[in-house]
Parts: structure tokens; C-alpha cells; sequence
């Protein structure tokens, strides 16, 4: 069994909408080779060597198994966590007015101010578990089963948190509205002052009593605020060790737990001598010692032992570092470590348990530097396959990460080869929002080489795009440059984290699924790439009219389609007659370049030059970049030349566009006091969009 | 319609409810009397929320609650939804609220389950005295309860084998009285048994120390300490009456107890109650004890009907309620003048006119032909399904689709001669109703059908003591020889099942669970039809064989109340407590083979209404409340002569309309 989704209902950040979350499934290793092998007698030395005992095939692939939650702050992915935590280890006592949402009390409160007394507050998770598995029992979830969820091989229960006393409540609160004193404060003290329960309902919202959720799921929670105590690996180490022991009957153990035996008798010997008499004689002058007497009794045991008297020090590089003096790094993934060799030892060997076994690791890379948190998935990964190898268990937890570090994500991407669970919570009008990534949906209208370049692709930067407010995709050196700098000067954009990412050789267009998945607002710059046969190339002909003109750009011609604008053929989209200034897809705006004093630009770099052909920090640039073409064009300030070459300037750049965009940066940084040259239109227009997206999300 | 309220009539209404909740401020008990669609359920659950309102503060940190007892489980369920969450009110019928409290002291109830075995030995005693088992009484007791396998080896078999075995074993000739020695060594069998029992309690043997209450059964079996609902009733209410600590539990736990439509329950309750309150008031500990009801709606026998306030209750208040807020007009007019009592009710709505009432008569032929029209002219589909109430129980199963079935076990041995118990016994919507054999097949069909069901949840058809030791292998074993589609008669499945029961350990258990036995044998199915139908073993597989497996399930969906049809066919005394919009009554001079001119007596004597006529008085009350379910359009029809009765009926209903008149299709009258 493994818990497929969750929902959340008013719960929190959370409302009635976009509030589901899917779960990986925890894995088995199959250990049927080695299994077989071992049967045969005087074999022996095949199971002692270790690294014999997994093969390839029998390792887990952690990063597949594991959800992510990933997240800009405040958007929601603890409340994740917290839900399950509540839902499992919370007390009814811990409930309040602030767990739940407070749109769906403002309404609830519109309702009954207009007399519809149909609702009382409550909160609900709705938890879909995978049974599939033939091997577990049945008898803690059999109020759940229908002839369809063994088909389908999935329950469904619902946890409700609702009032004890409803009818006592809606009275309560007929009555203030008699009196006119009812408003949203008096329905949050009300229900403060009233009791809550927890109830467990079906599929068909009956309620089934006899359940406990406690007797179904397991959650521990690690955050990085845990890790605080000196002592507290040493803690989850003697843990891990006492299972051990109690379980295997280890030879060592038992002589350990003899020498304690024969310790504690040798003890009682000396203490009866040394203090029990004494005591005796003073306690006889009180009452007769025939009757009451006392023993000292040496109470030493294998528990005792680890808790206290056992250290735990780290050797790194033959130096032995005391525990408390270890970084704060590696003593947080020793620990996380640590709880999933609890959590496999102290389950029954081989069992294929009737509980659901989660762990949430909440935020793994506090303290941790990037390299690390770029390791920390494959860390985890080698040491539960270590792990697995040396005991005969063959299951493992669910694992839940919620992080905001890209390099978890990246790491979580590649080692997976997937974007499958990772659930992206945002926030919007104060409400929280997940979605589920699948990497079916972002690969639905791509190729198979355009997935694995996605995949590819995504590094550290690009994974950026998943904690960011605002995305802008370029499929140029230049503006990938320039575009920070005027961001900068934007008002709104630069009090949002808007981030920037290059994508060369427009190949925007296969992020397309992906993006809308994010629901951020996002901007593509992209190019016109008008078709031009050699001889306009050779003669530098400037495009004054796109009619019966066709583009080059894939990611134009991929939103041209989506648009169902301008078809020329049965399969292509290429023509640039009738075409808008931009296409908008979802919350997606493709920006291309339109007609700028009488031409049509067909590069960024061309743009810009007609639209600031006068501007002194442009001729300044083009003058350092290409000092031989810009005096045969411009000669002596003939600015308006610049103009009319605007394609001859395109041309003669394109061997150097990195020098002419590092000469830009540089003059627009340096020259402040003279104007600064304008932004094309078309990204003028785009930047505007994103702005009044933003803002009007605030 | 029905959009206006009559102010006035929703301040009579609103002082009605004050009066209760003065009633319960000053502790006082009460009598609700209110007319059939008066919003009876709607005063009690204002009466709840009057006290949660008031006093849920107090009763929680007492831990108290209001006990709310209903007549069926429909009716607790239709309040529970009404009062939302809460915990400070239990809604449950009576043997359900008596045992949660007994069933802790349920060693207190043997002495009283000793004196009911006693009984039974007494009459076993009385019978085997008699004389015309003088001569067989020589047999010697104890020869014949060491020969008791035998004899009931034999027990089936022809007088001639009998009489070979028996004549060597017992000493006697036996010829000619092989009956008169079956019966009377059976009794003495059956006093044996009982007397053991006695012994095994008087010995404190394991199992004999304490007594059962098994919701499931319909039928005591008293040698192995379980009862049913009835037993319940007769221990509990001794059990209180004799204990003063069982009283004490009962008043502190609920400080106010409501009892729903109290004309249906049992004498035994209002007697009990009142020994509750007489022991409240010698304490001075305050209760509450409310009737919510209507004694004009009593039809069944066991109900008390009405409250002798002479012996109970003497100094409660009777408040009653005169408003109608269910039907038209037009029908309580006709129901005020069915009643023929005090109770008057008027709409409490301004624009209560626009029903219609319409009395027919005509020939049982012609039911056919006029439900097609009341179909035509009150446009019924499934959306508006047209409610047909039968006096006749064949004519019901027939038209809702197993009326061979219904003859079929009506014509075995058991029924034949028991034609007053087939109605309730074969049609009872109340499950605890059922007959022992009817209750099987419904148990039997009831697994078959909802385990097909795909949405259906496997605690509504798996016992709890199954299902919590089921692995989920064997639960996809169950699912995947569950299938009796291709089925048509009970003896296919009855034969599936003995294979069925014979592989899978599942299977066996549900079945030992419905059939309520420890074991599962080849021809325990047969047996069983012997033994509660009394089929001769010869004729069992044609019996078997006639039932219809479609039958069974029409009847399973009748007796479920879950037909989804156009119209829909009811007993009379089914259609308690319903409503609906369009209501076709088809009913006779008689009502079953007993109650010859039941209907036809109260229509003649109605002038000269004799109230201490019990029959009268249970026609007078199947009549109205057959009526008063109607919301909107009555159609009576009349299937005898009331040449001698249509003065009368013309009085109550207006006008008789000879089929003839009410369509194109009656020509030919």
C-alpha cells in the first residue's frame, strides 16, 4: 500500500481548487537472484562478499520514488506536509480557527448573513491510497472497499475535521445575527469557543467508525530545526542499534549483555558491603530491621548502556571529530539517513506491512553548500541501496522532499530521468495552488528527442524557472545580456523575481507544456527570421513588406499552429502574412519583432539598431564593435544611414554578436548620463505584459 | 401553490412549539397529538435544538444526552440527518437504545430468561398430558432421550420404516400412531433440551451466564441464550421494573426521552417509561418524557394506539396540533372526515387548493386499464412516479414482478395454512419482520446483488467478523466467482453455491453467517426448505427449480423500497410515514382472507362510529393513513358493489364515478 494523492479541502492556504497532490510510489527490491543463489549449500562465500549482492537491475532508483514539493516561500509546501503530520500525529485539541481557510469562512460567513444556513465550518483531506499490492491486509481499511477499488486498485478516505455540535452553532449564530453582532471575528471566536471532531468518511461521504488513521500511516517529519540538539544523531544511532540487537540476537550482543550480567552481580556485591549495610544499621535504629530492610541494587542494562555511555565520533581523514563539532551539513544527512535505517530496521523482516510508511523531509538543504545539495539525491540513493544490500529487508518508505533549492530539484530531475512528481505549489490572491508535473503532459505535444533535450537541458538555471514569479525565455546572446539591465529599471519587475533564462536556436517552443504547467506569467522572445533567398542576403535587402513571406523559427512557427494562424499547407505554418504583433498562449506571450520605421527587422540585434538608429550609446557600441562597417554606413553622423542598412548591420554582426552585446552592457552601464537607447517595441510590449500580470496578481 | 402561508395559521403553529418548550422547561411530560402531515418530525427536532440550545453545556459536562426513540431505522435516520452533527442526542429505535444499556448487565437478564424456559417446559408438560397420548406415554422418558438421533434420523421418513425401527426401540405397536409418537416424542425431546439448559444455567456453565441479543434474527433460540426483538422487550421492561439501579442508569443518562409516532410502540414501552418518570419523581431527579404521535395512525396489532392516561402518564400534558402542512386541501378535507374525531387540521397554507380527490368504482378486471389512465391524465414517468396502494398482497407481488414467487411459497405447506402471516412475513419492508425462510433468500439475495455492485461498500454485505480476517486475495477470489448473472433460477444458484462453499473458505463463512449455523453440509439448503416451508423432500428440486432468480431479485428491490419504476405498488401499512405527490388506493369490501368486510363495515357502520370496535377502528386507521399520503392527486378505486355502502361513501368522498365515465378506454362498461 502506498498513499497515491492527497487533497486538501479549507485547509489553511488551501481552498476548493487546484489543491491536489500526488505521491510516488515506494519501491521493493527484488532480491530473487540472490535468494536462489544462496540455496545452493557451501556457497557461502557468494553472500559474504558485498559487493555481489545487488546487481544493477536490483538497485532502487530513489529519485524516482520520491516526491518533491517544490515551491517559491509562502506558497504552500509545508502546509503539505503539516496536513499529513496533523492528520497522523495531531490531536483534535490542536484545531482551530487559523487551520482553516479564510476565503471559505468568508463565505460561509456571506451565507449566512443572507440567510443560507446549508454549511457549517469544516476542513477536509481527501487521501487516495493504492491497494494493488495482493500481499497486504486488508482488516485496517476494509470500511473503504468496493468491488471497484479492487479493480482499481485504489481507496479513497476522507478525514473530515468538522463541528461537534452544528445545530448548537448555527443557533449560536442565527442568534447574533438577530442581535446585529455578527461579522467575521464573531464567527472566528465562535468557533473557537466550539468543539471539533474528527470523523472518517467513504468514498460516498459515510462515516466509518472503528478507523483510525493512525492504524494505517506512519509520518515522521525531519526538518533542519531538528537537528539542533548536540546528541541528536547519537540518539537515532542507538535507536537503529537497539532494533538491531533486540531482533538479530547478535553473538556480540549477547556477550555484551553477559558482561553487563556479570557486572551488575559483581556491583550488588560491593554495594552491599560498602553502602546497603550502613544504610540498614541507620534505618534498624528506626524500625526493627528484621522486618524492612535495603538492597542496593546495581541496575545497569544493554539500554542504559548506548543511551548514555556510548560515543558516537566521526573519522574524516584519520582525524576523530566529536559529534558536537561535526557541520551542521553532513550531521543533517546523517540524520535523515539515520531515520530511514530506523525506519527499515525496526519494521518485521520481509514484511510487506498493512501500514503506509512516509517520511517528509522538510527542506534538506538548510545548511547544506550547493555541491552538496546537487549530491544530496544520489547521496540518499547509494546509501538506502548500501543499506538494502547488508539486511534482508527489501521495502522502503515514501519519501517526501519539500525544498526550494534548485540544485535539489535539478538533482531530483536528472538522477530520475523525469519531472513525475514534483508537485509546484504558488500562491495566488492568498490562496495556495499545486500542481502535479507529469512528464506525459509536458511531453503531449513534443517529440521524443525534444523530451530528452528538455531533460538535458534543465540544470541549475533552467530549474530556476519553478521558484520564480516571472519567466522570460531568450533565444538570443544579446538579450539574454541586455534584457537584465532594463528589467532592472522596471518598477514593478524588479521588485518580483523574474527570471531570465537562454534558450539558443529558438527552441522555446518545447518548454511550451511545461511553463503552462507553472502558470507563471512568461514571456518568449523570439525572432521574425524572415526567409530570404541568397541574393537578398548578398545585397543586404531590407524587408519593407511580409506578405508571401515565410519565417525559419521553429517556435514561431509552433504558436502560429497552437494559434491556427496562417496555414499555408497541409502541414505548415510558416507564411508571415496576417500576423498579429504577438500570439498569446495561456500565460504565455510570444513576442517577435514588427515593423520599425518602415522595415521589418528580422534578429534582436536589428531591432534595436532601427529603433535607436540616432541613439549616441548605439553608435557608440556599433562604432567600437564594427569600427570599419559603421564609418562606411554612418560616415560623418549620418545617423539616418543606420536606418537603411539595418540588414547589412545584421549581417556584418553575426560573426560578432557577443562583442557587440558586451560593448552595449558595458556603454549602458557606464553612460548613464546619456539617453539610454529604447527597447524594440515588441519586448517593450512583452516586459509591459508581464508587468501588468504581476501587478494585477499582487 | 403551497406558496403562501397563512399567518394565522403559523402563529397557531408557533404557539404549538411554545407550549412544547414550555413543557420541557418546567419538566414536564407530554403528549404531542398531531394529524397525519402536520410536521410532527419537524416539532420533535425543534424541541431537540430547544434543549441543545439551552442545556448542550450542561449535559456534556454531565455526560447526558436527549434519547430520541424511533419505530425503524429509516425513521432514526431521517432525524439523525436532520439535526447535523451532534453528540448530545442518541436517535435509535428501542431495542437498539435498550440493549446498549442491558447488554452490560446482560448476566441480570437470565433469571428472567429461566422463568420464560420454565413457561415452555409447562407447556411442553401440558401437551404431552394430554390423553390421546395415553397410550404412547408408556414409553419410557428415558429410552427415548437416549434414542434421540435416531429419532430424529427418522424423523422424515415413511410410518412404515419408522414404525420398524421404532416399534424394537420404544417396545410398543406402533402402527396408526406413528404421528401421535413423532409429536409426542418431539416434545419431550424439546422439554429435555430446555430443561437441560436450565441445568447448564443452575451449573453456571460456560456460555449459560449470560443472555444475547442478536439484531440479525428475527426468532429466539432460547437453548442457546440468544433472543430476538420481542424477547428484548419482554426481559427489559421486567428487568427495569425490578431493578432500581437499571431505572437510575436510565434517568441519569437521558434527563429527556421522545418517543416517535408512539402509537406504534409497544404497550411494554409506555409501561416502561412510566415505571422511568414514577422513579425520576420519587428521587426528585427531573425527566422529560415526550410523545410525538397520532392515535388515529395506529395499524399495527402490537402497537399501544393510544395512551390510557388513566394509568399512564396521568398528569402529562396533551398538546395537539391542527395544522396541515403536507397535502392540499382538497385531501384534508377528505381525511378530517375519515377521522371522524377532534382533530380538524387546516392547511397552513393560504393557497392550499388545486388537489383533487376522485373515487371510483369498478371490478378487480379493470385495475389495469385504470391505472393506464390515472397514468395517461396525471402524467407519470419515473421523474412523477404514480404510488399504488393494494389491500391485496398477490395482486402487489404481481404487479411489482414476482408474483409467481410469491405464490410459489404461499402454496408450500408452511404458508398455506398461515395466510394471515404471509403479508408481513413475505412483504415487510422492516427486515425484522421477515419469516425465517423469507429473511434467508432476502440475506442470500442481498449478498449476491450488492456484490456485484461496483460502488457498493463490502461492509454493507460482509459481516464485521469476516471481513476483518479476509486477506485481499480472498476478497478478489470472492469478487471473481461471485457471478450468478447467467443464472434463472434459485436452484442454479443454490447448486453454484454448494461448489462455491466447497472451495472457498469465504464463501463457506458467509454462508454459515446468513444461513446462521456452524457448518456447511451438502444438503443444508434442502433441509432448510424442509424444515421452514415444510415442501415434501420430493418436491423440493421442482420448488427449486421454479423460483425465479429475476423474481428473487424484483422482490429483494420491493422489499428495499428501491424500485425504479413509473408506478410503484405498496402495502398499506407500508406507507408510513411517506409522502407523495400522486397516490392511486385500489381497495375492496375485504382485506385478506380473515379480515372479511373490514373495509366494507367501516363504510357502512361510519354514521354510527362505535368506538370500541377494534376492527373499525384498524380499518378507520388503514384508511387514513392510506389517504393522507397523497400530496396533491388521490385516486380511489373500488373493486365490489357499493350498492350498500355508496350513502356513506358519497358523504366522505363527494361523488363515485363509475369506471365507465373516466376515459376513452371503458367503452365497452
Amino acid at each position: 500500500m502506498y498513499l497515491k494523492s492527497l487533497k486538501i479541502l479549507n485547509y489553511r492556504k488551501y481552498n476548493n481548487e487546484n489543491n491536489l497532490i500526488h505521491f510516488a510510489k515506494n519501491d521493493y527490491v527484488i532480491k530473487n537472484q540472490y535468494e536462489q543463489k544462496s540455496n545452493y549449500p557451501g556457497d557461502i562465500t557468494h553472500c559474504k562478499s558485498k559487493e555481489d549482492k545487488i546487481t544493477t537491475d536490483e538497485k532502487i532508483n530513489i529519485a524516482k520514488n520520491t516526491t518533491l514539493i517544490v515551491g517559491k516561500n509562502n506558497g504552500g509546501k509545508t502546509t503539505i506536509v503539516e496536513a499529513l503530520d496533523f492528520m497522523v500525529n495531531g490531536t483534535i485539541n490542536d484545531f482551530s480557527s487559523k487551520d482553516i481557510n479564510y476565503s471559505f469562512l468568508n463565505n460561509i460567513r456571506e451565507k449566512y448573513d443572507r440567510g443560507i444556513f446549508d454549511e457549517t465550518p469544516y476542513v477536509c483531506f481527501e487521501l487516495m491510497v493504492d491497494i494493488s499490492d495482493q500481499n497486504s491486509y486488508i482488516n485496517n481499511i476494509a470500511s473503504f472497499l468496493t468491488r471497484e477499488s479492487i479493480i482499481k486498485g485504489e481507496i479513497t478516505i476522507k478525514v473530515k475535521y468538522c463541528l461537534k455540535e452544528e445545530m448548537l452553532f448555527l443557533e449560536t449564530v442565527k442568534q447574533k445575527i438577530k442581535d446585529g453582532i455578527f461579522n467575521l471575528l464573531e464567527l472566528i471566536d465562535l468557533i473557537d469557543s466550539s468543539s471539533f471532531k474528527v470523523m472518517y468518511l467513504n468514498k460516498e461521504d459515510k462515516e466509518v467508525k472503528d478507523f483510525k488513521l493512525k492504524n494505517l500511516f506512519e509520518i515522521v517529519k525531519i526538518s533542519a530545526n531538528t537537528v539542533n540538539g548536540e546528541n541528536s544523531l547519537s540518539k537515532s544511532f542507538n535507536k537503529i542499534i537497539s532494533y538491531r540487537a533486540k531482533q538479530q540476537k547478535l553473538q556480540e550482543t549477547e556477550q555484551i549483555k553477559d558482561n553487563i550480567k556479570t557486572f551488575n552481580v559483581e556491583t550488588d556485591k560491593l554495594l552491599k558491603k560498602d553502602y546497603s549495610e550502613p544504610v540498614n544499621t541507620v534505618f534498624g535504629a528506626i524500625i526493627s530491621n528484621k522486618k524492612m530492610g535495603m538492597n542496593l541494587h546495581s541496575n545497569f542494562s544493554f539500554d542504559s548502556l548506548l543511551n548514555n555511555n556510548i560515543q558516537y565520533v566521526y573519522s574524516e581523514n584519520q582525524n576523530e571529530i566529536p559529534e558536537s563539532q561535526f557541520g551542521l551539513g553532513y550531521t543533517n544527512l546523517f540524520m535523515i539517513i539515520s531515520n530511514l535505517i530506523e525506519y527499515i530496521e525496526k519494521n518485521p523482516v520481509k514484511s510487506f506491512s498493512s501500514k503506509i510508511n512516509l517520511i517528509a523531509i522538510e527542506e534538506p538543504e538548510t545548511y547544506m553548500h550547493p555541491q552538496m545539495q546537487e549530491l544530496f539525491i544520489r547521496n540518499i540513493n547509494e546509501a538506502i541501496n548500501l543499506l538494502l544490500s547488508q539486511s534482508q529487508k527489501n521495502i522502503i518508505p515514501q519519501m517526501i522532499i519539500t525544498t526550494h533549492s534548485t540544485h535539489i530539484l535539478n538533482s531530483k530531475i536528472q538522477e530520475a530521468g523525469s519531472f513525475d512528481f514534483i508537485n509546484y505549489t504558488h500562491d495566488k490572491n492568498n490562496c495556495a495552488y499545486v500542481t502535479t508535473i507529469r512528464d506525459s503532459d509536458i511531453s503531449k505535444d513534443i517529440d521524443k528527442d525534444e523530451f530528452i533535450f528538455i531533460k538535458k537541458h534543465m540544470k541549475f538555471q533552467t530549474a530556476d524557472m519553478f521558484f520564480a514569479d516571472a519567466v522570460i525565455i531568450v533565444e538570443g546572446d544579446a538579450e539574454y545580456k541586455i534584457l537584465p539591465y532594463y528589467i532592472q529599471n522596471d518598477t514593478i519587475l524588479k521588485k518580483n523575481y523574474v527570471t531570465v533564462l537562454h534558450c539558443g536556436g529558438a527552441h522555446a517552443k518545447v518548454y511550451d507544456s511545461l511553463l503552462k504547467q507553472l502558470k507563471v506569467p512568461v514571456l518568449i522572445i523570439t525572432d521574425l527570421d524572415i526567409k530570404r533567398s541568397d541574393e537578398e542576403k548578398e545585397k543586404f535587402v531590407q524587408i519593407t513588406d511580409i506578405e508571401d513571406r515565410e519565417t525559419t523559427n521553429e517556435t514561431l512557427k509552433y504558436y502560429f499552429e497552437k494559434a491556427d494562424i496562417n496555414k499555408t499547407s497541409l502541414n505548415g505554418y510558416e507564411k508571415l502574412s496576417n500576423i498579429n504583433s504577438f500570439i498569446k498562449s495561456e500565460n504565455i506571450y510570444v513576442a517577435y519583432q514588427s515593423k520599425v520605421n518602415n522595415y521589418y527587422p528580422t534578429s534582436f540585434e536589428e531591432a534595436f539598431i532601427l529603433t535607436n538608429f540616432d541613439n549616441n550609446i548605439l553608435n557608440k557600441t556599433l562604432k567600437e564593435t564594427k569600427r570599419n562597417t559603421y564609418i562606411a554606413i554612418v560616415k560623418k553622423n549620418k545617423y539616418e544611414n543606420n536606418k537603411d542598412n539595418s540588414f547589412k548591420w545584421q549581417m556584418k554582426l553575426s560573426e560578432d554578436k557577443g562583442k557587440f552585446s558586451n560593448n552595449l552592457l558595458f556603454n549602458l552601464i557606464t553612460n548613464e548620463q546619456d539617453s539610454i537607447p529604447k527597447l524594440p517595441e515588441y519586448i517593450a510590449n512583452g516586459l509591459k505584459f508581464l508587468s501588468e500580470q504581476l501587478d494585477s496578481g499582487e | 401553490m403551497f406558496e403562501k402561508i397563512n399567518l394565522e395559521a403559523l402563529k397557531e403553529e408557533e404557539d404549538i412549539l411554545k407550549e412544547l418548550f414550555n413543557c420541557i422547561n418546567e419538566h414536564k411530560c407530554f403528549i404531542h397529538d398531531a394529524g397525519a402531515g402536520a410536521g410532527k418530525t419537524y416539532n420533535l427536532v425543534e424541541s431537540i435544538k430547544h434543549i441543545i440550545y439551552n442545556e448542550q453545556k450542561l449535559m456534556e459536562y454531565n455526560n447526558q444526552k436527549i434519547l430520541c426513540i424511533t419505530y425503524t431505522n429509516v425513521a432514526a435516520s431521517e432525524i439523525k440527518n436532520r439535526l447535523g452533527n451532534t453528540s448530545t442526542v442518541l436517535v435509535s429505535t428501542i431495542h437498539e437504545c435498550l440493549w446498549s444499556i442491558i447488554e452490560k448487565f446482560n448476566e441480570e437478564l437470565v433469571p428472567y430468561h429461566k422463568l420464560k424456559l420454565q413457561n415452555e417446559i409447562e407447556k411442553y408438560d401440558n401437551i404431552i398430558s394430554d390423553s390421546k397420548y395415553r397410550e404412547i406415554s408408556q414409553i419410557d422418558n428415558e429410552t427415548i432421550i437416549a434414542n434421540e438421533e435416531i429419532f430424529w434420523e427418522y424423523y422424515k421418513s415413511n410410518s412404515t420404516e419408522f414404525n420398524e425401527v421404532f416399534e424394537k426401540i420404544y417396545g410398543i405397536p406402533l402402527s396408526r400412531k406413528t404421528t401421535k409418537c413423532k409429536e409426542y416424542v418431539s416434545n419431550i425431546l424439546k422439554k429435555n433440551k430446555y430443561s437441560k439448559v436450565l441445568d447448564s444455567i443452575g451449573n453456571k456453565e460456560l456460555g449459560f451466564t449470560k443472555v444475547f441479543y442478536d439484531a440479525r434474527r428475527n426468532v429466539d433460540n432460547l437453548a442457546t441464550m440468544r433472543i430476538s426483538h420481542d424477547t428484548l422487550l419482554e426481559y427489559s421492561s421486567k428487568f427495569i421494573e425490578d431493578s432500581e439501579f437499571i431505572k437510575r442508569i436510565f434517568v441519569d443518562s437521558f434527563p429527556y426521552i421522545f418517543v416517535d409516532e408512539y402509537q406504534d410502540t409497544n404497550a411494554l414501552v409506555v409501561k416502561l417509561l412510566n415505571e422511568l418518570k414514577n422513579y425520576a419523581l420519587s428521587v426528585n431527579k427531573e425527566i422529560v418524557i415526550g410523545f410525538f404521535g397520532d392515535s388515529a395512525q395506529n395499524i399495527y396489532d402490537d402497537g399501544v394506539g393510544k395512551i390510557d392516561k388513566n394509568q399512564f402518564f396521568k398528569n402529562s400534558k396533551v398538546i395537539a396540533k391542527n395544522i396541515n402542512r403536507r397535502s392540499a386541501s382538497e385531501i384534508i378535507k377528505i381525511a378530517n372526515k375519515v377521522r371522524n374525531d377532534e382533530i380538524i387540521q387546516k392547511s397552513i397554507y393560504q393557497d392550499s387548493e388545486g388537489g383533487e380527490v376522485r373515487f371510483y368504482n369498478g371490478n378487480l378486471d379493470e385495475v389495469d386499464e385504470f391505472l393506464t389512465v390515472c397514468k395517461e391524465e396525471l402524467k407519470i414517468s419515473k421523474n412523477n412516479p404514480l404510488h399504488c396502494f393494494m389491500l391485496l398482497n398477490n395482486e402487489i407481488a404481481n404487479y411489482s414482478g414476482f408474483g409467481n414467487m410469491y405464490n410459489l411459497i404461499c402454496q408450500t405447506p408452511y404458508y398455506k395454512v398461515r395466510y394471515d402471516q404471509r403479508a408481513t412475513e413475505l412483504l415487510s419492508k422492516d427486515i425484522t419482520k421477515l419469516g425465517q425462510f423469507p429473511l434467508f433468500l432476502y440475506k442470500l439475495i442481498k449478498l449476491i446483488v450488492l456484490s456485484n455492485n461496483e460502488q457498493e461498500f463490502i461492509t454493507s454485505y460482509i459481516p464485521r467478523q469476516i471481513y476483518e480476517e479476509i486477506t485481499f486475495e480472498e476478497l478478489t477470489l470472492f469478487f471473481n466467482s461471485s457471478n450468478f448473472d447467467e443464472f434463472y433460477n434459485f436452484k442454479q444458484i443454490i447448486d453454484s453455491l454448494k461448489i462455491l462453499s466447497a472451495k472457498y473458505s469465504v464463501w463457506r463463512r458467509l454462508l454459515q453467517e446468513i444461513l446462521d449455523v456452524n457448518e456447511i453440509y451438502d444438503s443444508i439448503f434442502e433441509d432448510l426448505i424442509e424444515e421452514k416451508l415444510r415442501v415434501d423432500k420430493d418436491n423440493i428440486d421442482n420448488f427449486m427449480t421454479s423460483l425465479n432468480f429475476d423474481e428473487l431479485r424484483k422482490w429483494y428491490t420491493f422489499i428495499e423500497d428501491k424500485q425504479n419504476e413509473d408506478v410503484i405498488y405498496h402495502t398499506f401499512h407500508s406507507t408510513k410515514g411517506l409522502e407523495f405527490d400522486n397516490v392511486v388506493i385500489v381497495m375492496g369490501d375485504s382485506f385478506g382472507r380473515i379480515k372479511k368486510n373490514f373495509i366494507k363495515d367501516f363504510f357502512i357502520r361510519y354514521d354510527d362510529f362505535d368506538y370500541d370496535d377494534e376492527n373499525l377502528i384498524q380499518a378507520r386507521n388503514l384508511i387514513y393513513v392510506a389517504i393522507t399520503r397523497a400530496i396533491q392527486n388521490l385516486r380511489i378505486f373500488y373493486i365490489d358493489d357499493i350498492r350498500d355502502i355508496d350513502k356513506n361513501i358519497t358523504e366522505i368522498f363527494g361523488s363515485v364515478e363509475p369506471i365507465s365515465k373516466s376515459s376513452k378506454y371503458f367503452k365497452k362498461v
